[in-house]
């Protein structure tokens, strides 16, 4: 897949969503604003940066899952589920985007539009698969 | 929980005082206090009494039990708890074969139930175990593993047999040793395992550290070596999110190699999200006979012949899912297409639920469903999980039947054994022997043998260890398994 592909206007997509989620529930500029942001994932992960994560995931569940160490190292999206998944499973996970904005690396929770500048992070405009 | 207080509300607007049931939610003889571990949220938990949990129980699947009709008529004092209540809770019939009708009727403690991860994210080694012999002398073997992990680190492949755990011999071993070592349920637990090597028969001894796994759904995709017409392969394990992107990127790789059959390799693919079966089926068959077409639709109780009870929504049929619906890639994009008329399906007795929709979404559009190897579990079954007192119960609510109306096949789908739960095929042992995949794997060759004559293999023409076994059982996401893997000495 390249860059421009389906899949990557679709993250594209999901921006779109995303800063139109954010449009509504904010009036003046935000510090975690997702304007010119690009889907991203994160680079050369640390412990700082995968605590990071970990706790803005965290926040946004309500509960900490369990994560791997790579978790959005390779494509923008991070999918949180049940770790027992029933075997005629109707629900859906939970998604979690990563964008890049100017410096900052911004995770948006799809369900609720929630965004979550990661500190000590590292992140790059997500390169074609 | 507003899928339980929607449920509640139903209930309440639907069924008057029959739902009087609710009343005792969250009674609990030994309540709950405080937060809830996992999710933080106060628990709803009141003081009440057995007999509360008990009624609940009782109205609960009198409510929503698809075979409600057939509950038996228990006294409910004769039980001194509510797990014990609820577990005789259920239909005493059974199938045509002679197993119980219901067996899938059981329970979560619900701080278990309520965990989250990463998808395909658990903690463990990357290796799936296979148990196939459960009862001493036991023998253990590597179903599969998982890329990049402890055990492919560690040198473990497919075949390799576990003799020793920690200070447990397998085969007559204390079991909750063998269980603490083969099934970590916490981050960097080592253990030290002796192996008999597949290959050359060594035995050697092996430490694994327990880590955050993420396991690869989609694996060994490709054109089975020496198949003219190319023959197809996808091995295909868990229903996941992260499944969805994967089974797109293999029906591409398979176009693009030009594959004019397909061998789909579900003998250890327990199910998962519904929509990914869909999916699959429609990527698999040729869209002619599935344009307008119902891959399965879902049957409650005749309480709830119009509307899904939990959720509410008009019970409509799913059909076959022709674009990605976002799971793992963006959704709306127009899944690619094998457009075959047949398929050669690898089942197993882990072979249950989502996959046995998929088996039976094309069964019921006339695609050409080959089966070889074990029967599949035999789950055309769904819950709606319900906690109540810590406990989350799952009671089978909803069957999905296909296309034609079919969805009966509690004794499973059985290769070669007519009728509509009988498609075509062979009856095959699993073949710890040689590679999933590989043409000399005893499933796969008998899959080439029944494309290529209709024929299957004699028992005698099958690798040594793929005959004379029990079907395996393929021990999955045991993070939150309850059950006893061992049966006792």
């Amino acid at each position: 897949m390249t860059r421009g592909s389906p899949a990557v206007h679709g993250w594209r997509r999901a921006l779109l969503t995303a800063l139109l989620a954010a449009a509504c529930a904010s009036s003046g500029p935000r510090p975690d604003s997702l304007e010119g942001a690009a889907p991203a994932v994160i680079v050369e992960p640390t412990p700082q940066s995968r605590a990071a994560l970990l706790q803005a995931v965290t926040d946004a569940l309500g509960q900490q899952p369990l994560l791997a160490a790579e978790a959005l190292t390779r494509e923008p999206v991070l999918l949180i589920e049940r770790r027992h998944i029933e075997g005629r499973e109707r629900a859906l996970p939970d998604r979690f985007l990563l964008f890049k904005a100017g410096a900052r690396c911004v995770l948006v929770f799809e369900r609720t539009g929630q965004r979550s500048p990661l500190v000590e992070t590292r992140c790059a405009e997500a390169a074609a698969r | 929980m507003h899928r339980v207080l929607f449920a509640l509300v139903l209930c309440i607007s639907c069924h008057g005082g029959s739902s009087a049931y609710t009343d005792s939610a969250a009674k609990c003889a030994v309540p709950r206090t405080g937060a809830d571990p996992v999710t933080g949220k106060l628990v709803p938990d009141k003081q009440g009494t057995l007999a509360d949990e008990e009624a609940w129980l009782k109205g609960w699947e009198a409510d929503f039990y698809l075979w409600y009709r057939e509950l038996p008529n228990l006294d409910p004092s004769k039980y001194t708890t509510a797990l014990d209540y609820f577990n005789a809770l259920k239909t005493p019939a059974t199938t045509a074969s002679g197993k119980p009708k219901d067996q899938f009727h059981f329970t979560y403690a619900t701080t278990d139930w309520e965990k989250l991860s990463q998808s395909g994210v658990e903690a463990g080694y990357g290796v799936t175990w296979a148990l196939i012999a459960r009862s001493p002398p036991r023998v253990a073997k590597v179903a599969y593993t998982e890329p990049n992990t402890p055990a492919t680190t560690a040198g473990l492949v497919r075949g390799d047999e576990v003799i020793q755990v920690d200070t447990a011999l397998v085969m007559d071993g204390d079991k909750n040793v063998l269980n603490a070592g083969l099934f970590p349920v916490g981050l960097g637990e080592t253990h030290s395992f002796v192996i008999k090597k597949r290959v050359g028969g060594a035995t050697q001894t092996i430490s694994l550290t327990s880590a955050a796994i993420t396991s690869n759904p989609v694996q060994n995709v490709g054109i089975i070596p020496g198949t003219n017409p190319k023959a197809g392969y996808i091995l295909f394990n868990a229903h996941i999110a992260t499944a969805e992107q994967k089974l797109i990127d293999a029906v591409n790789t398979l176009q693009a190699q030009g594959a004019q059959d397909l061998v789909l390799d579900l003998r250890y693919n327990g199910g998962g999200y519904l929509i990914l079966a869909s999916e699959l089926a429609y990527m698999i068959a040729n869209p002619t006979r599935t344009s307008g077409k119902t891959f399965e639709k879902t049957i409650f109780n005749d309480k709830y012949p119009a509307n899904d009870p939990i959720t509410g929504a008009a019970l409509t049929p799913t059909a076959f899912q022709s674009s990605s619906v976002g799971l793992s890639t963006s959704a709306g994009q127009a899944l690619p297409n094998l457009a075959l008329d047949r398929v050669f399906v690898l089942t197993g007795g882990g072979t249950c639920s989502a996959s046995e929709s998929v088996i039976n979404g094309l069964l019921g559009v006339g695609v050409q469903v080959n089966l070889i190897g074990h029967n599949t579990c035999g789950k055309p079954y769904g819950f709606y999980p319900q906690d109540n007192c810590g406990t989350t119960y799952f009671s089978i609510q909803f069957e999905g039947q296909n296309q034609a109306g079919f969805g009966e096949y509690s004794d499973g789908f059985v290769p070669g054994g007519g009728g509509q739960a009988g498609p075509p095929g062979c009856q095959v042992a699993d073949d710890f022997n040689n590679d999933l995949g590989s043409p000399a794997e005893a499933r796969v060759a008998a899959a080439l043998q029944f494309r290529s004559n209709g024929t299957c293999p004699s028992p005698s023409s099958r690798s040594e260890n793929a005959v004379a076994q029990e079907e395996p059982l393929i021990v999955r996401n045991p993070f939150l398994e309850n059950r006893i893997l061992w049966r006792p000495q």
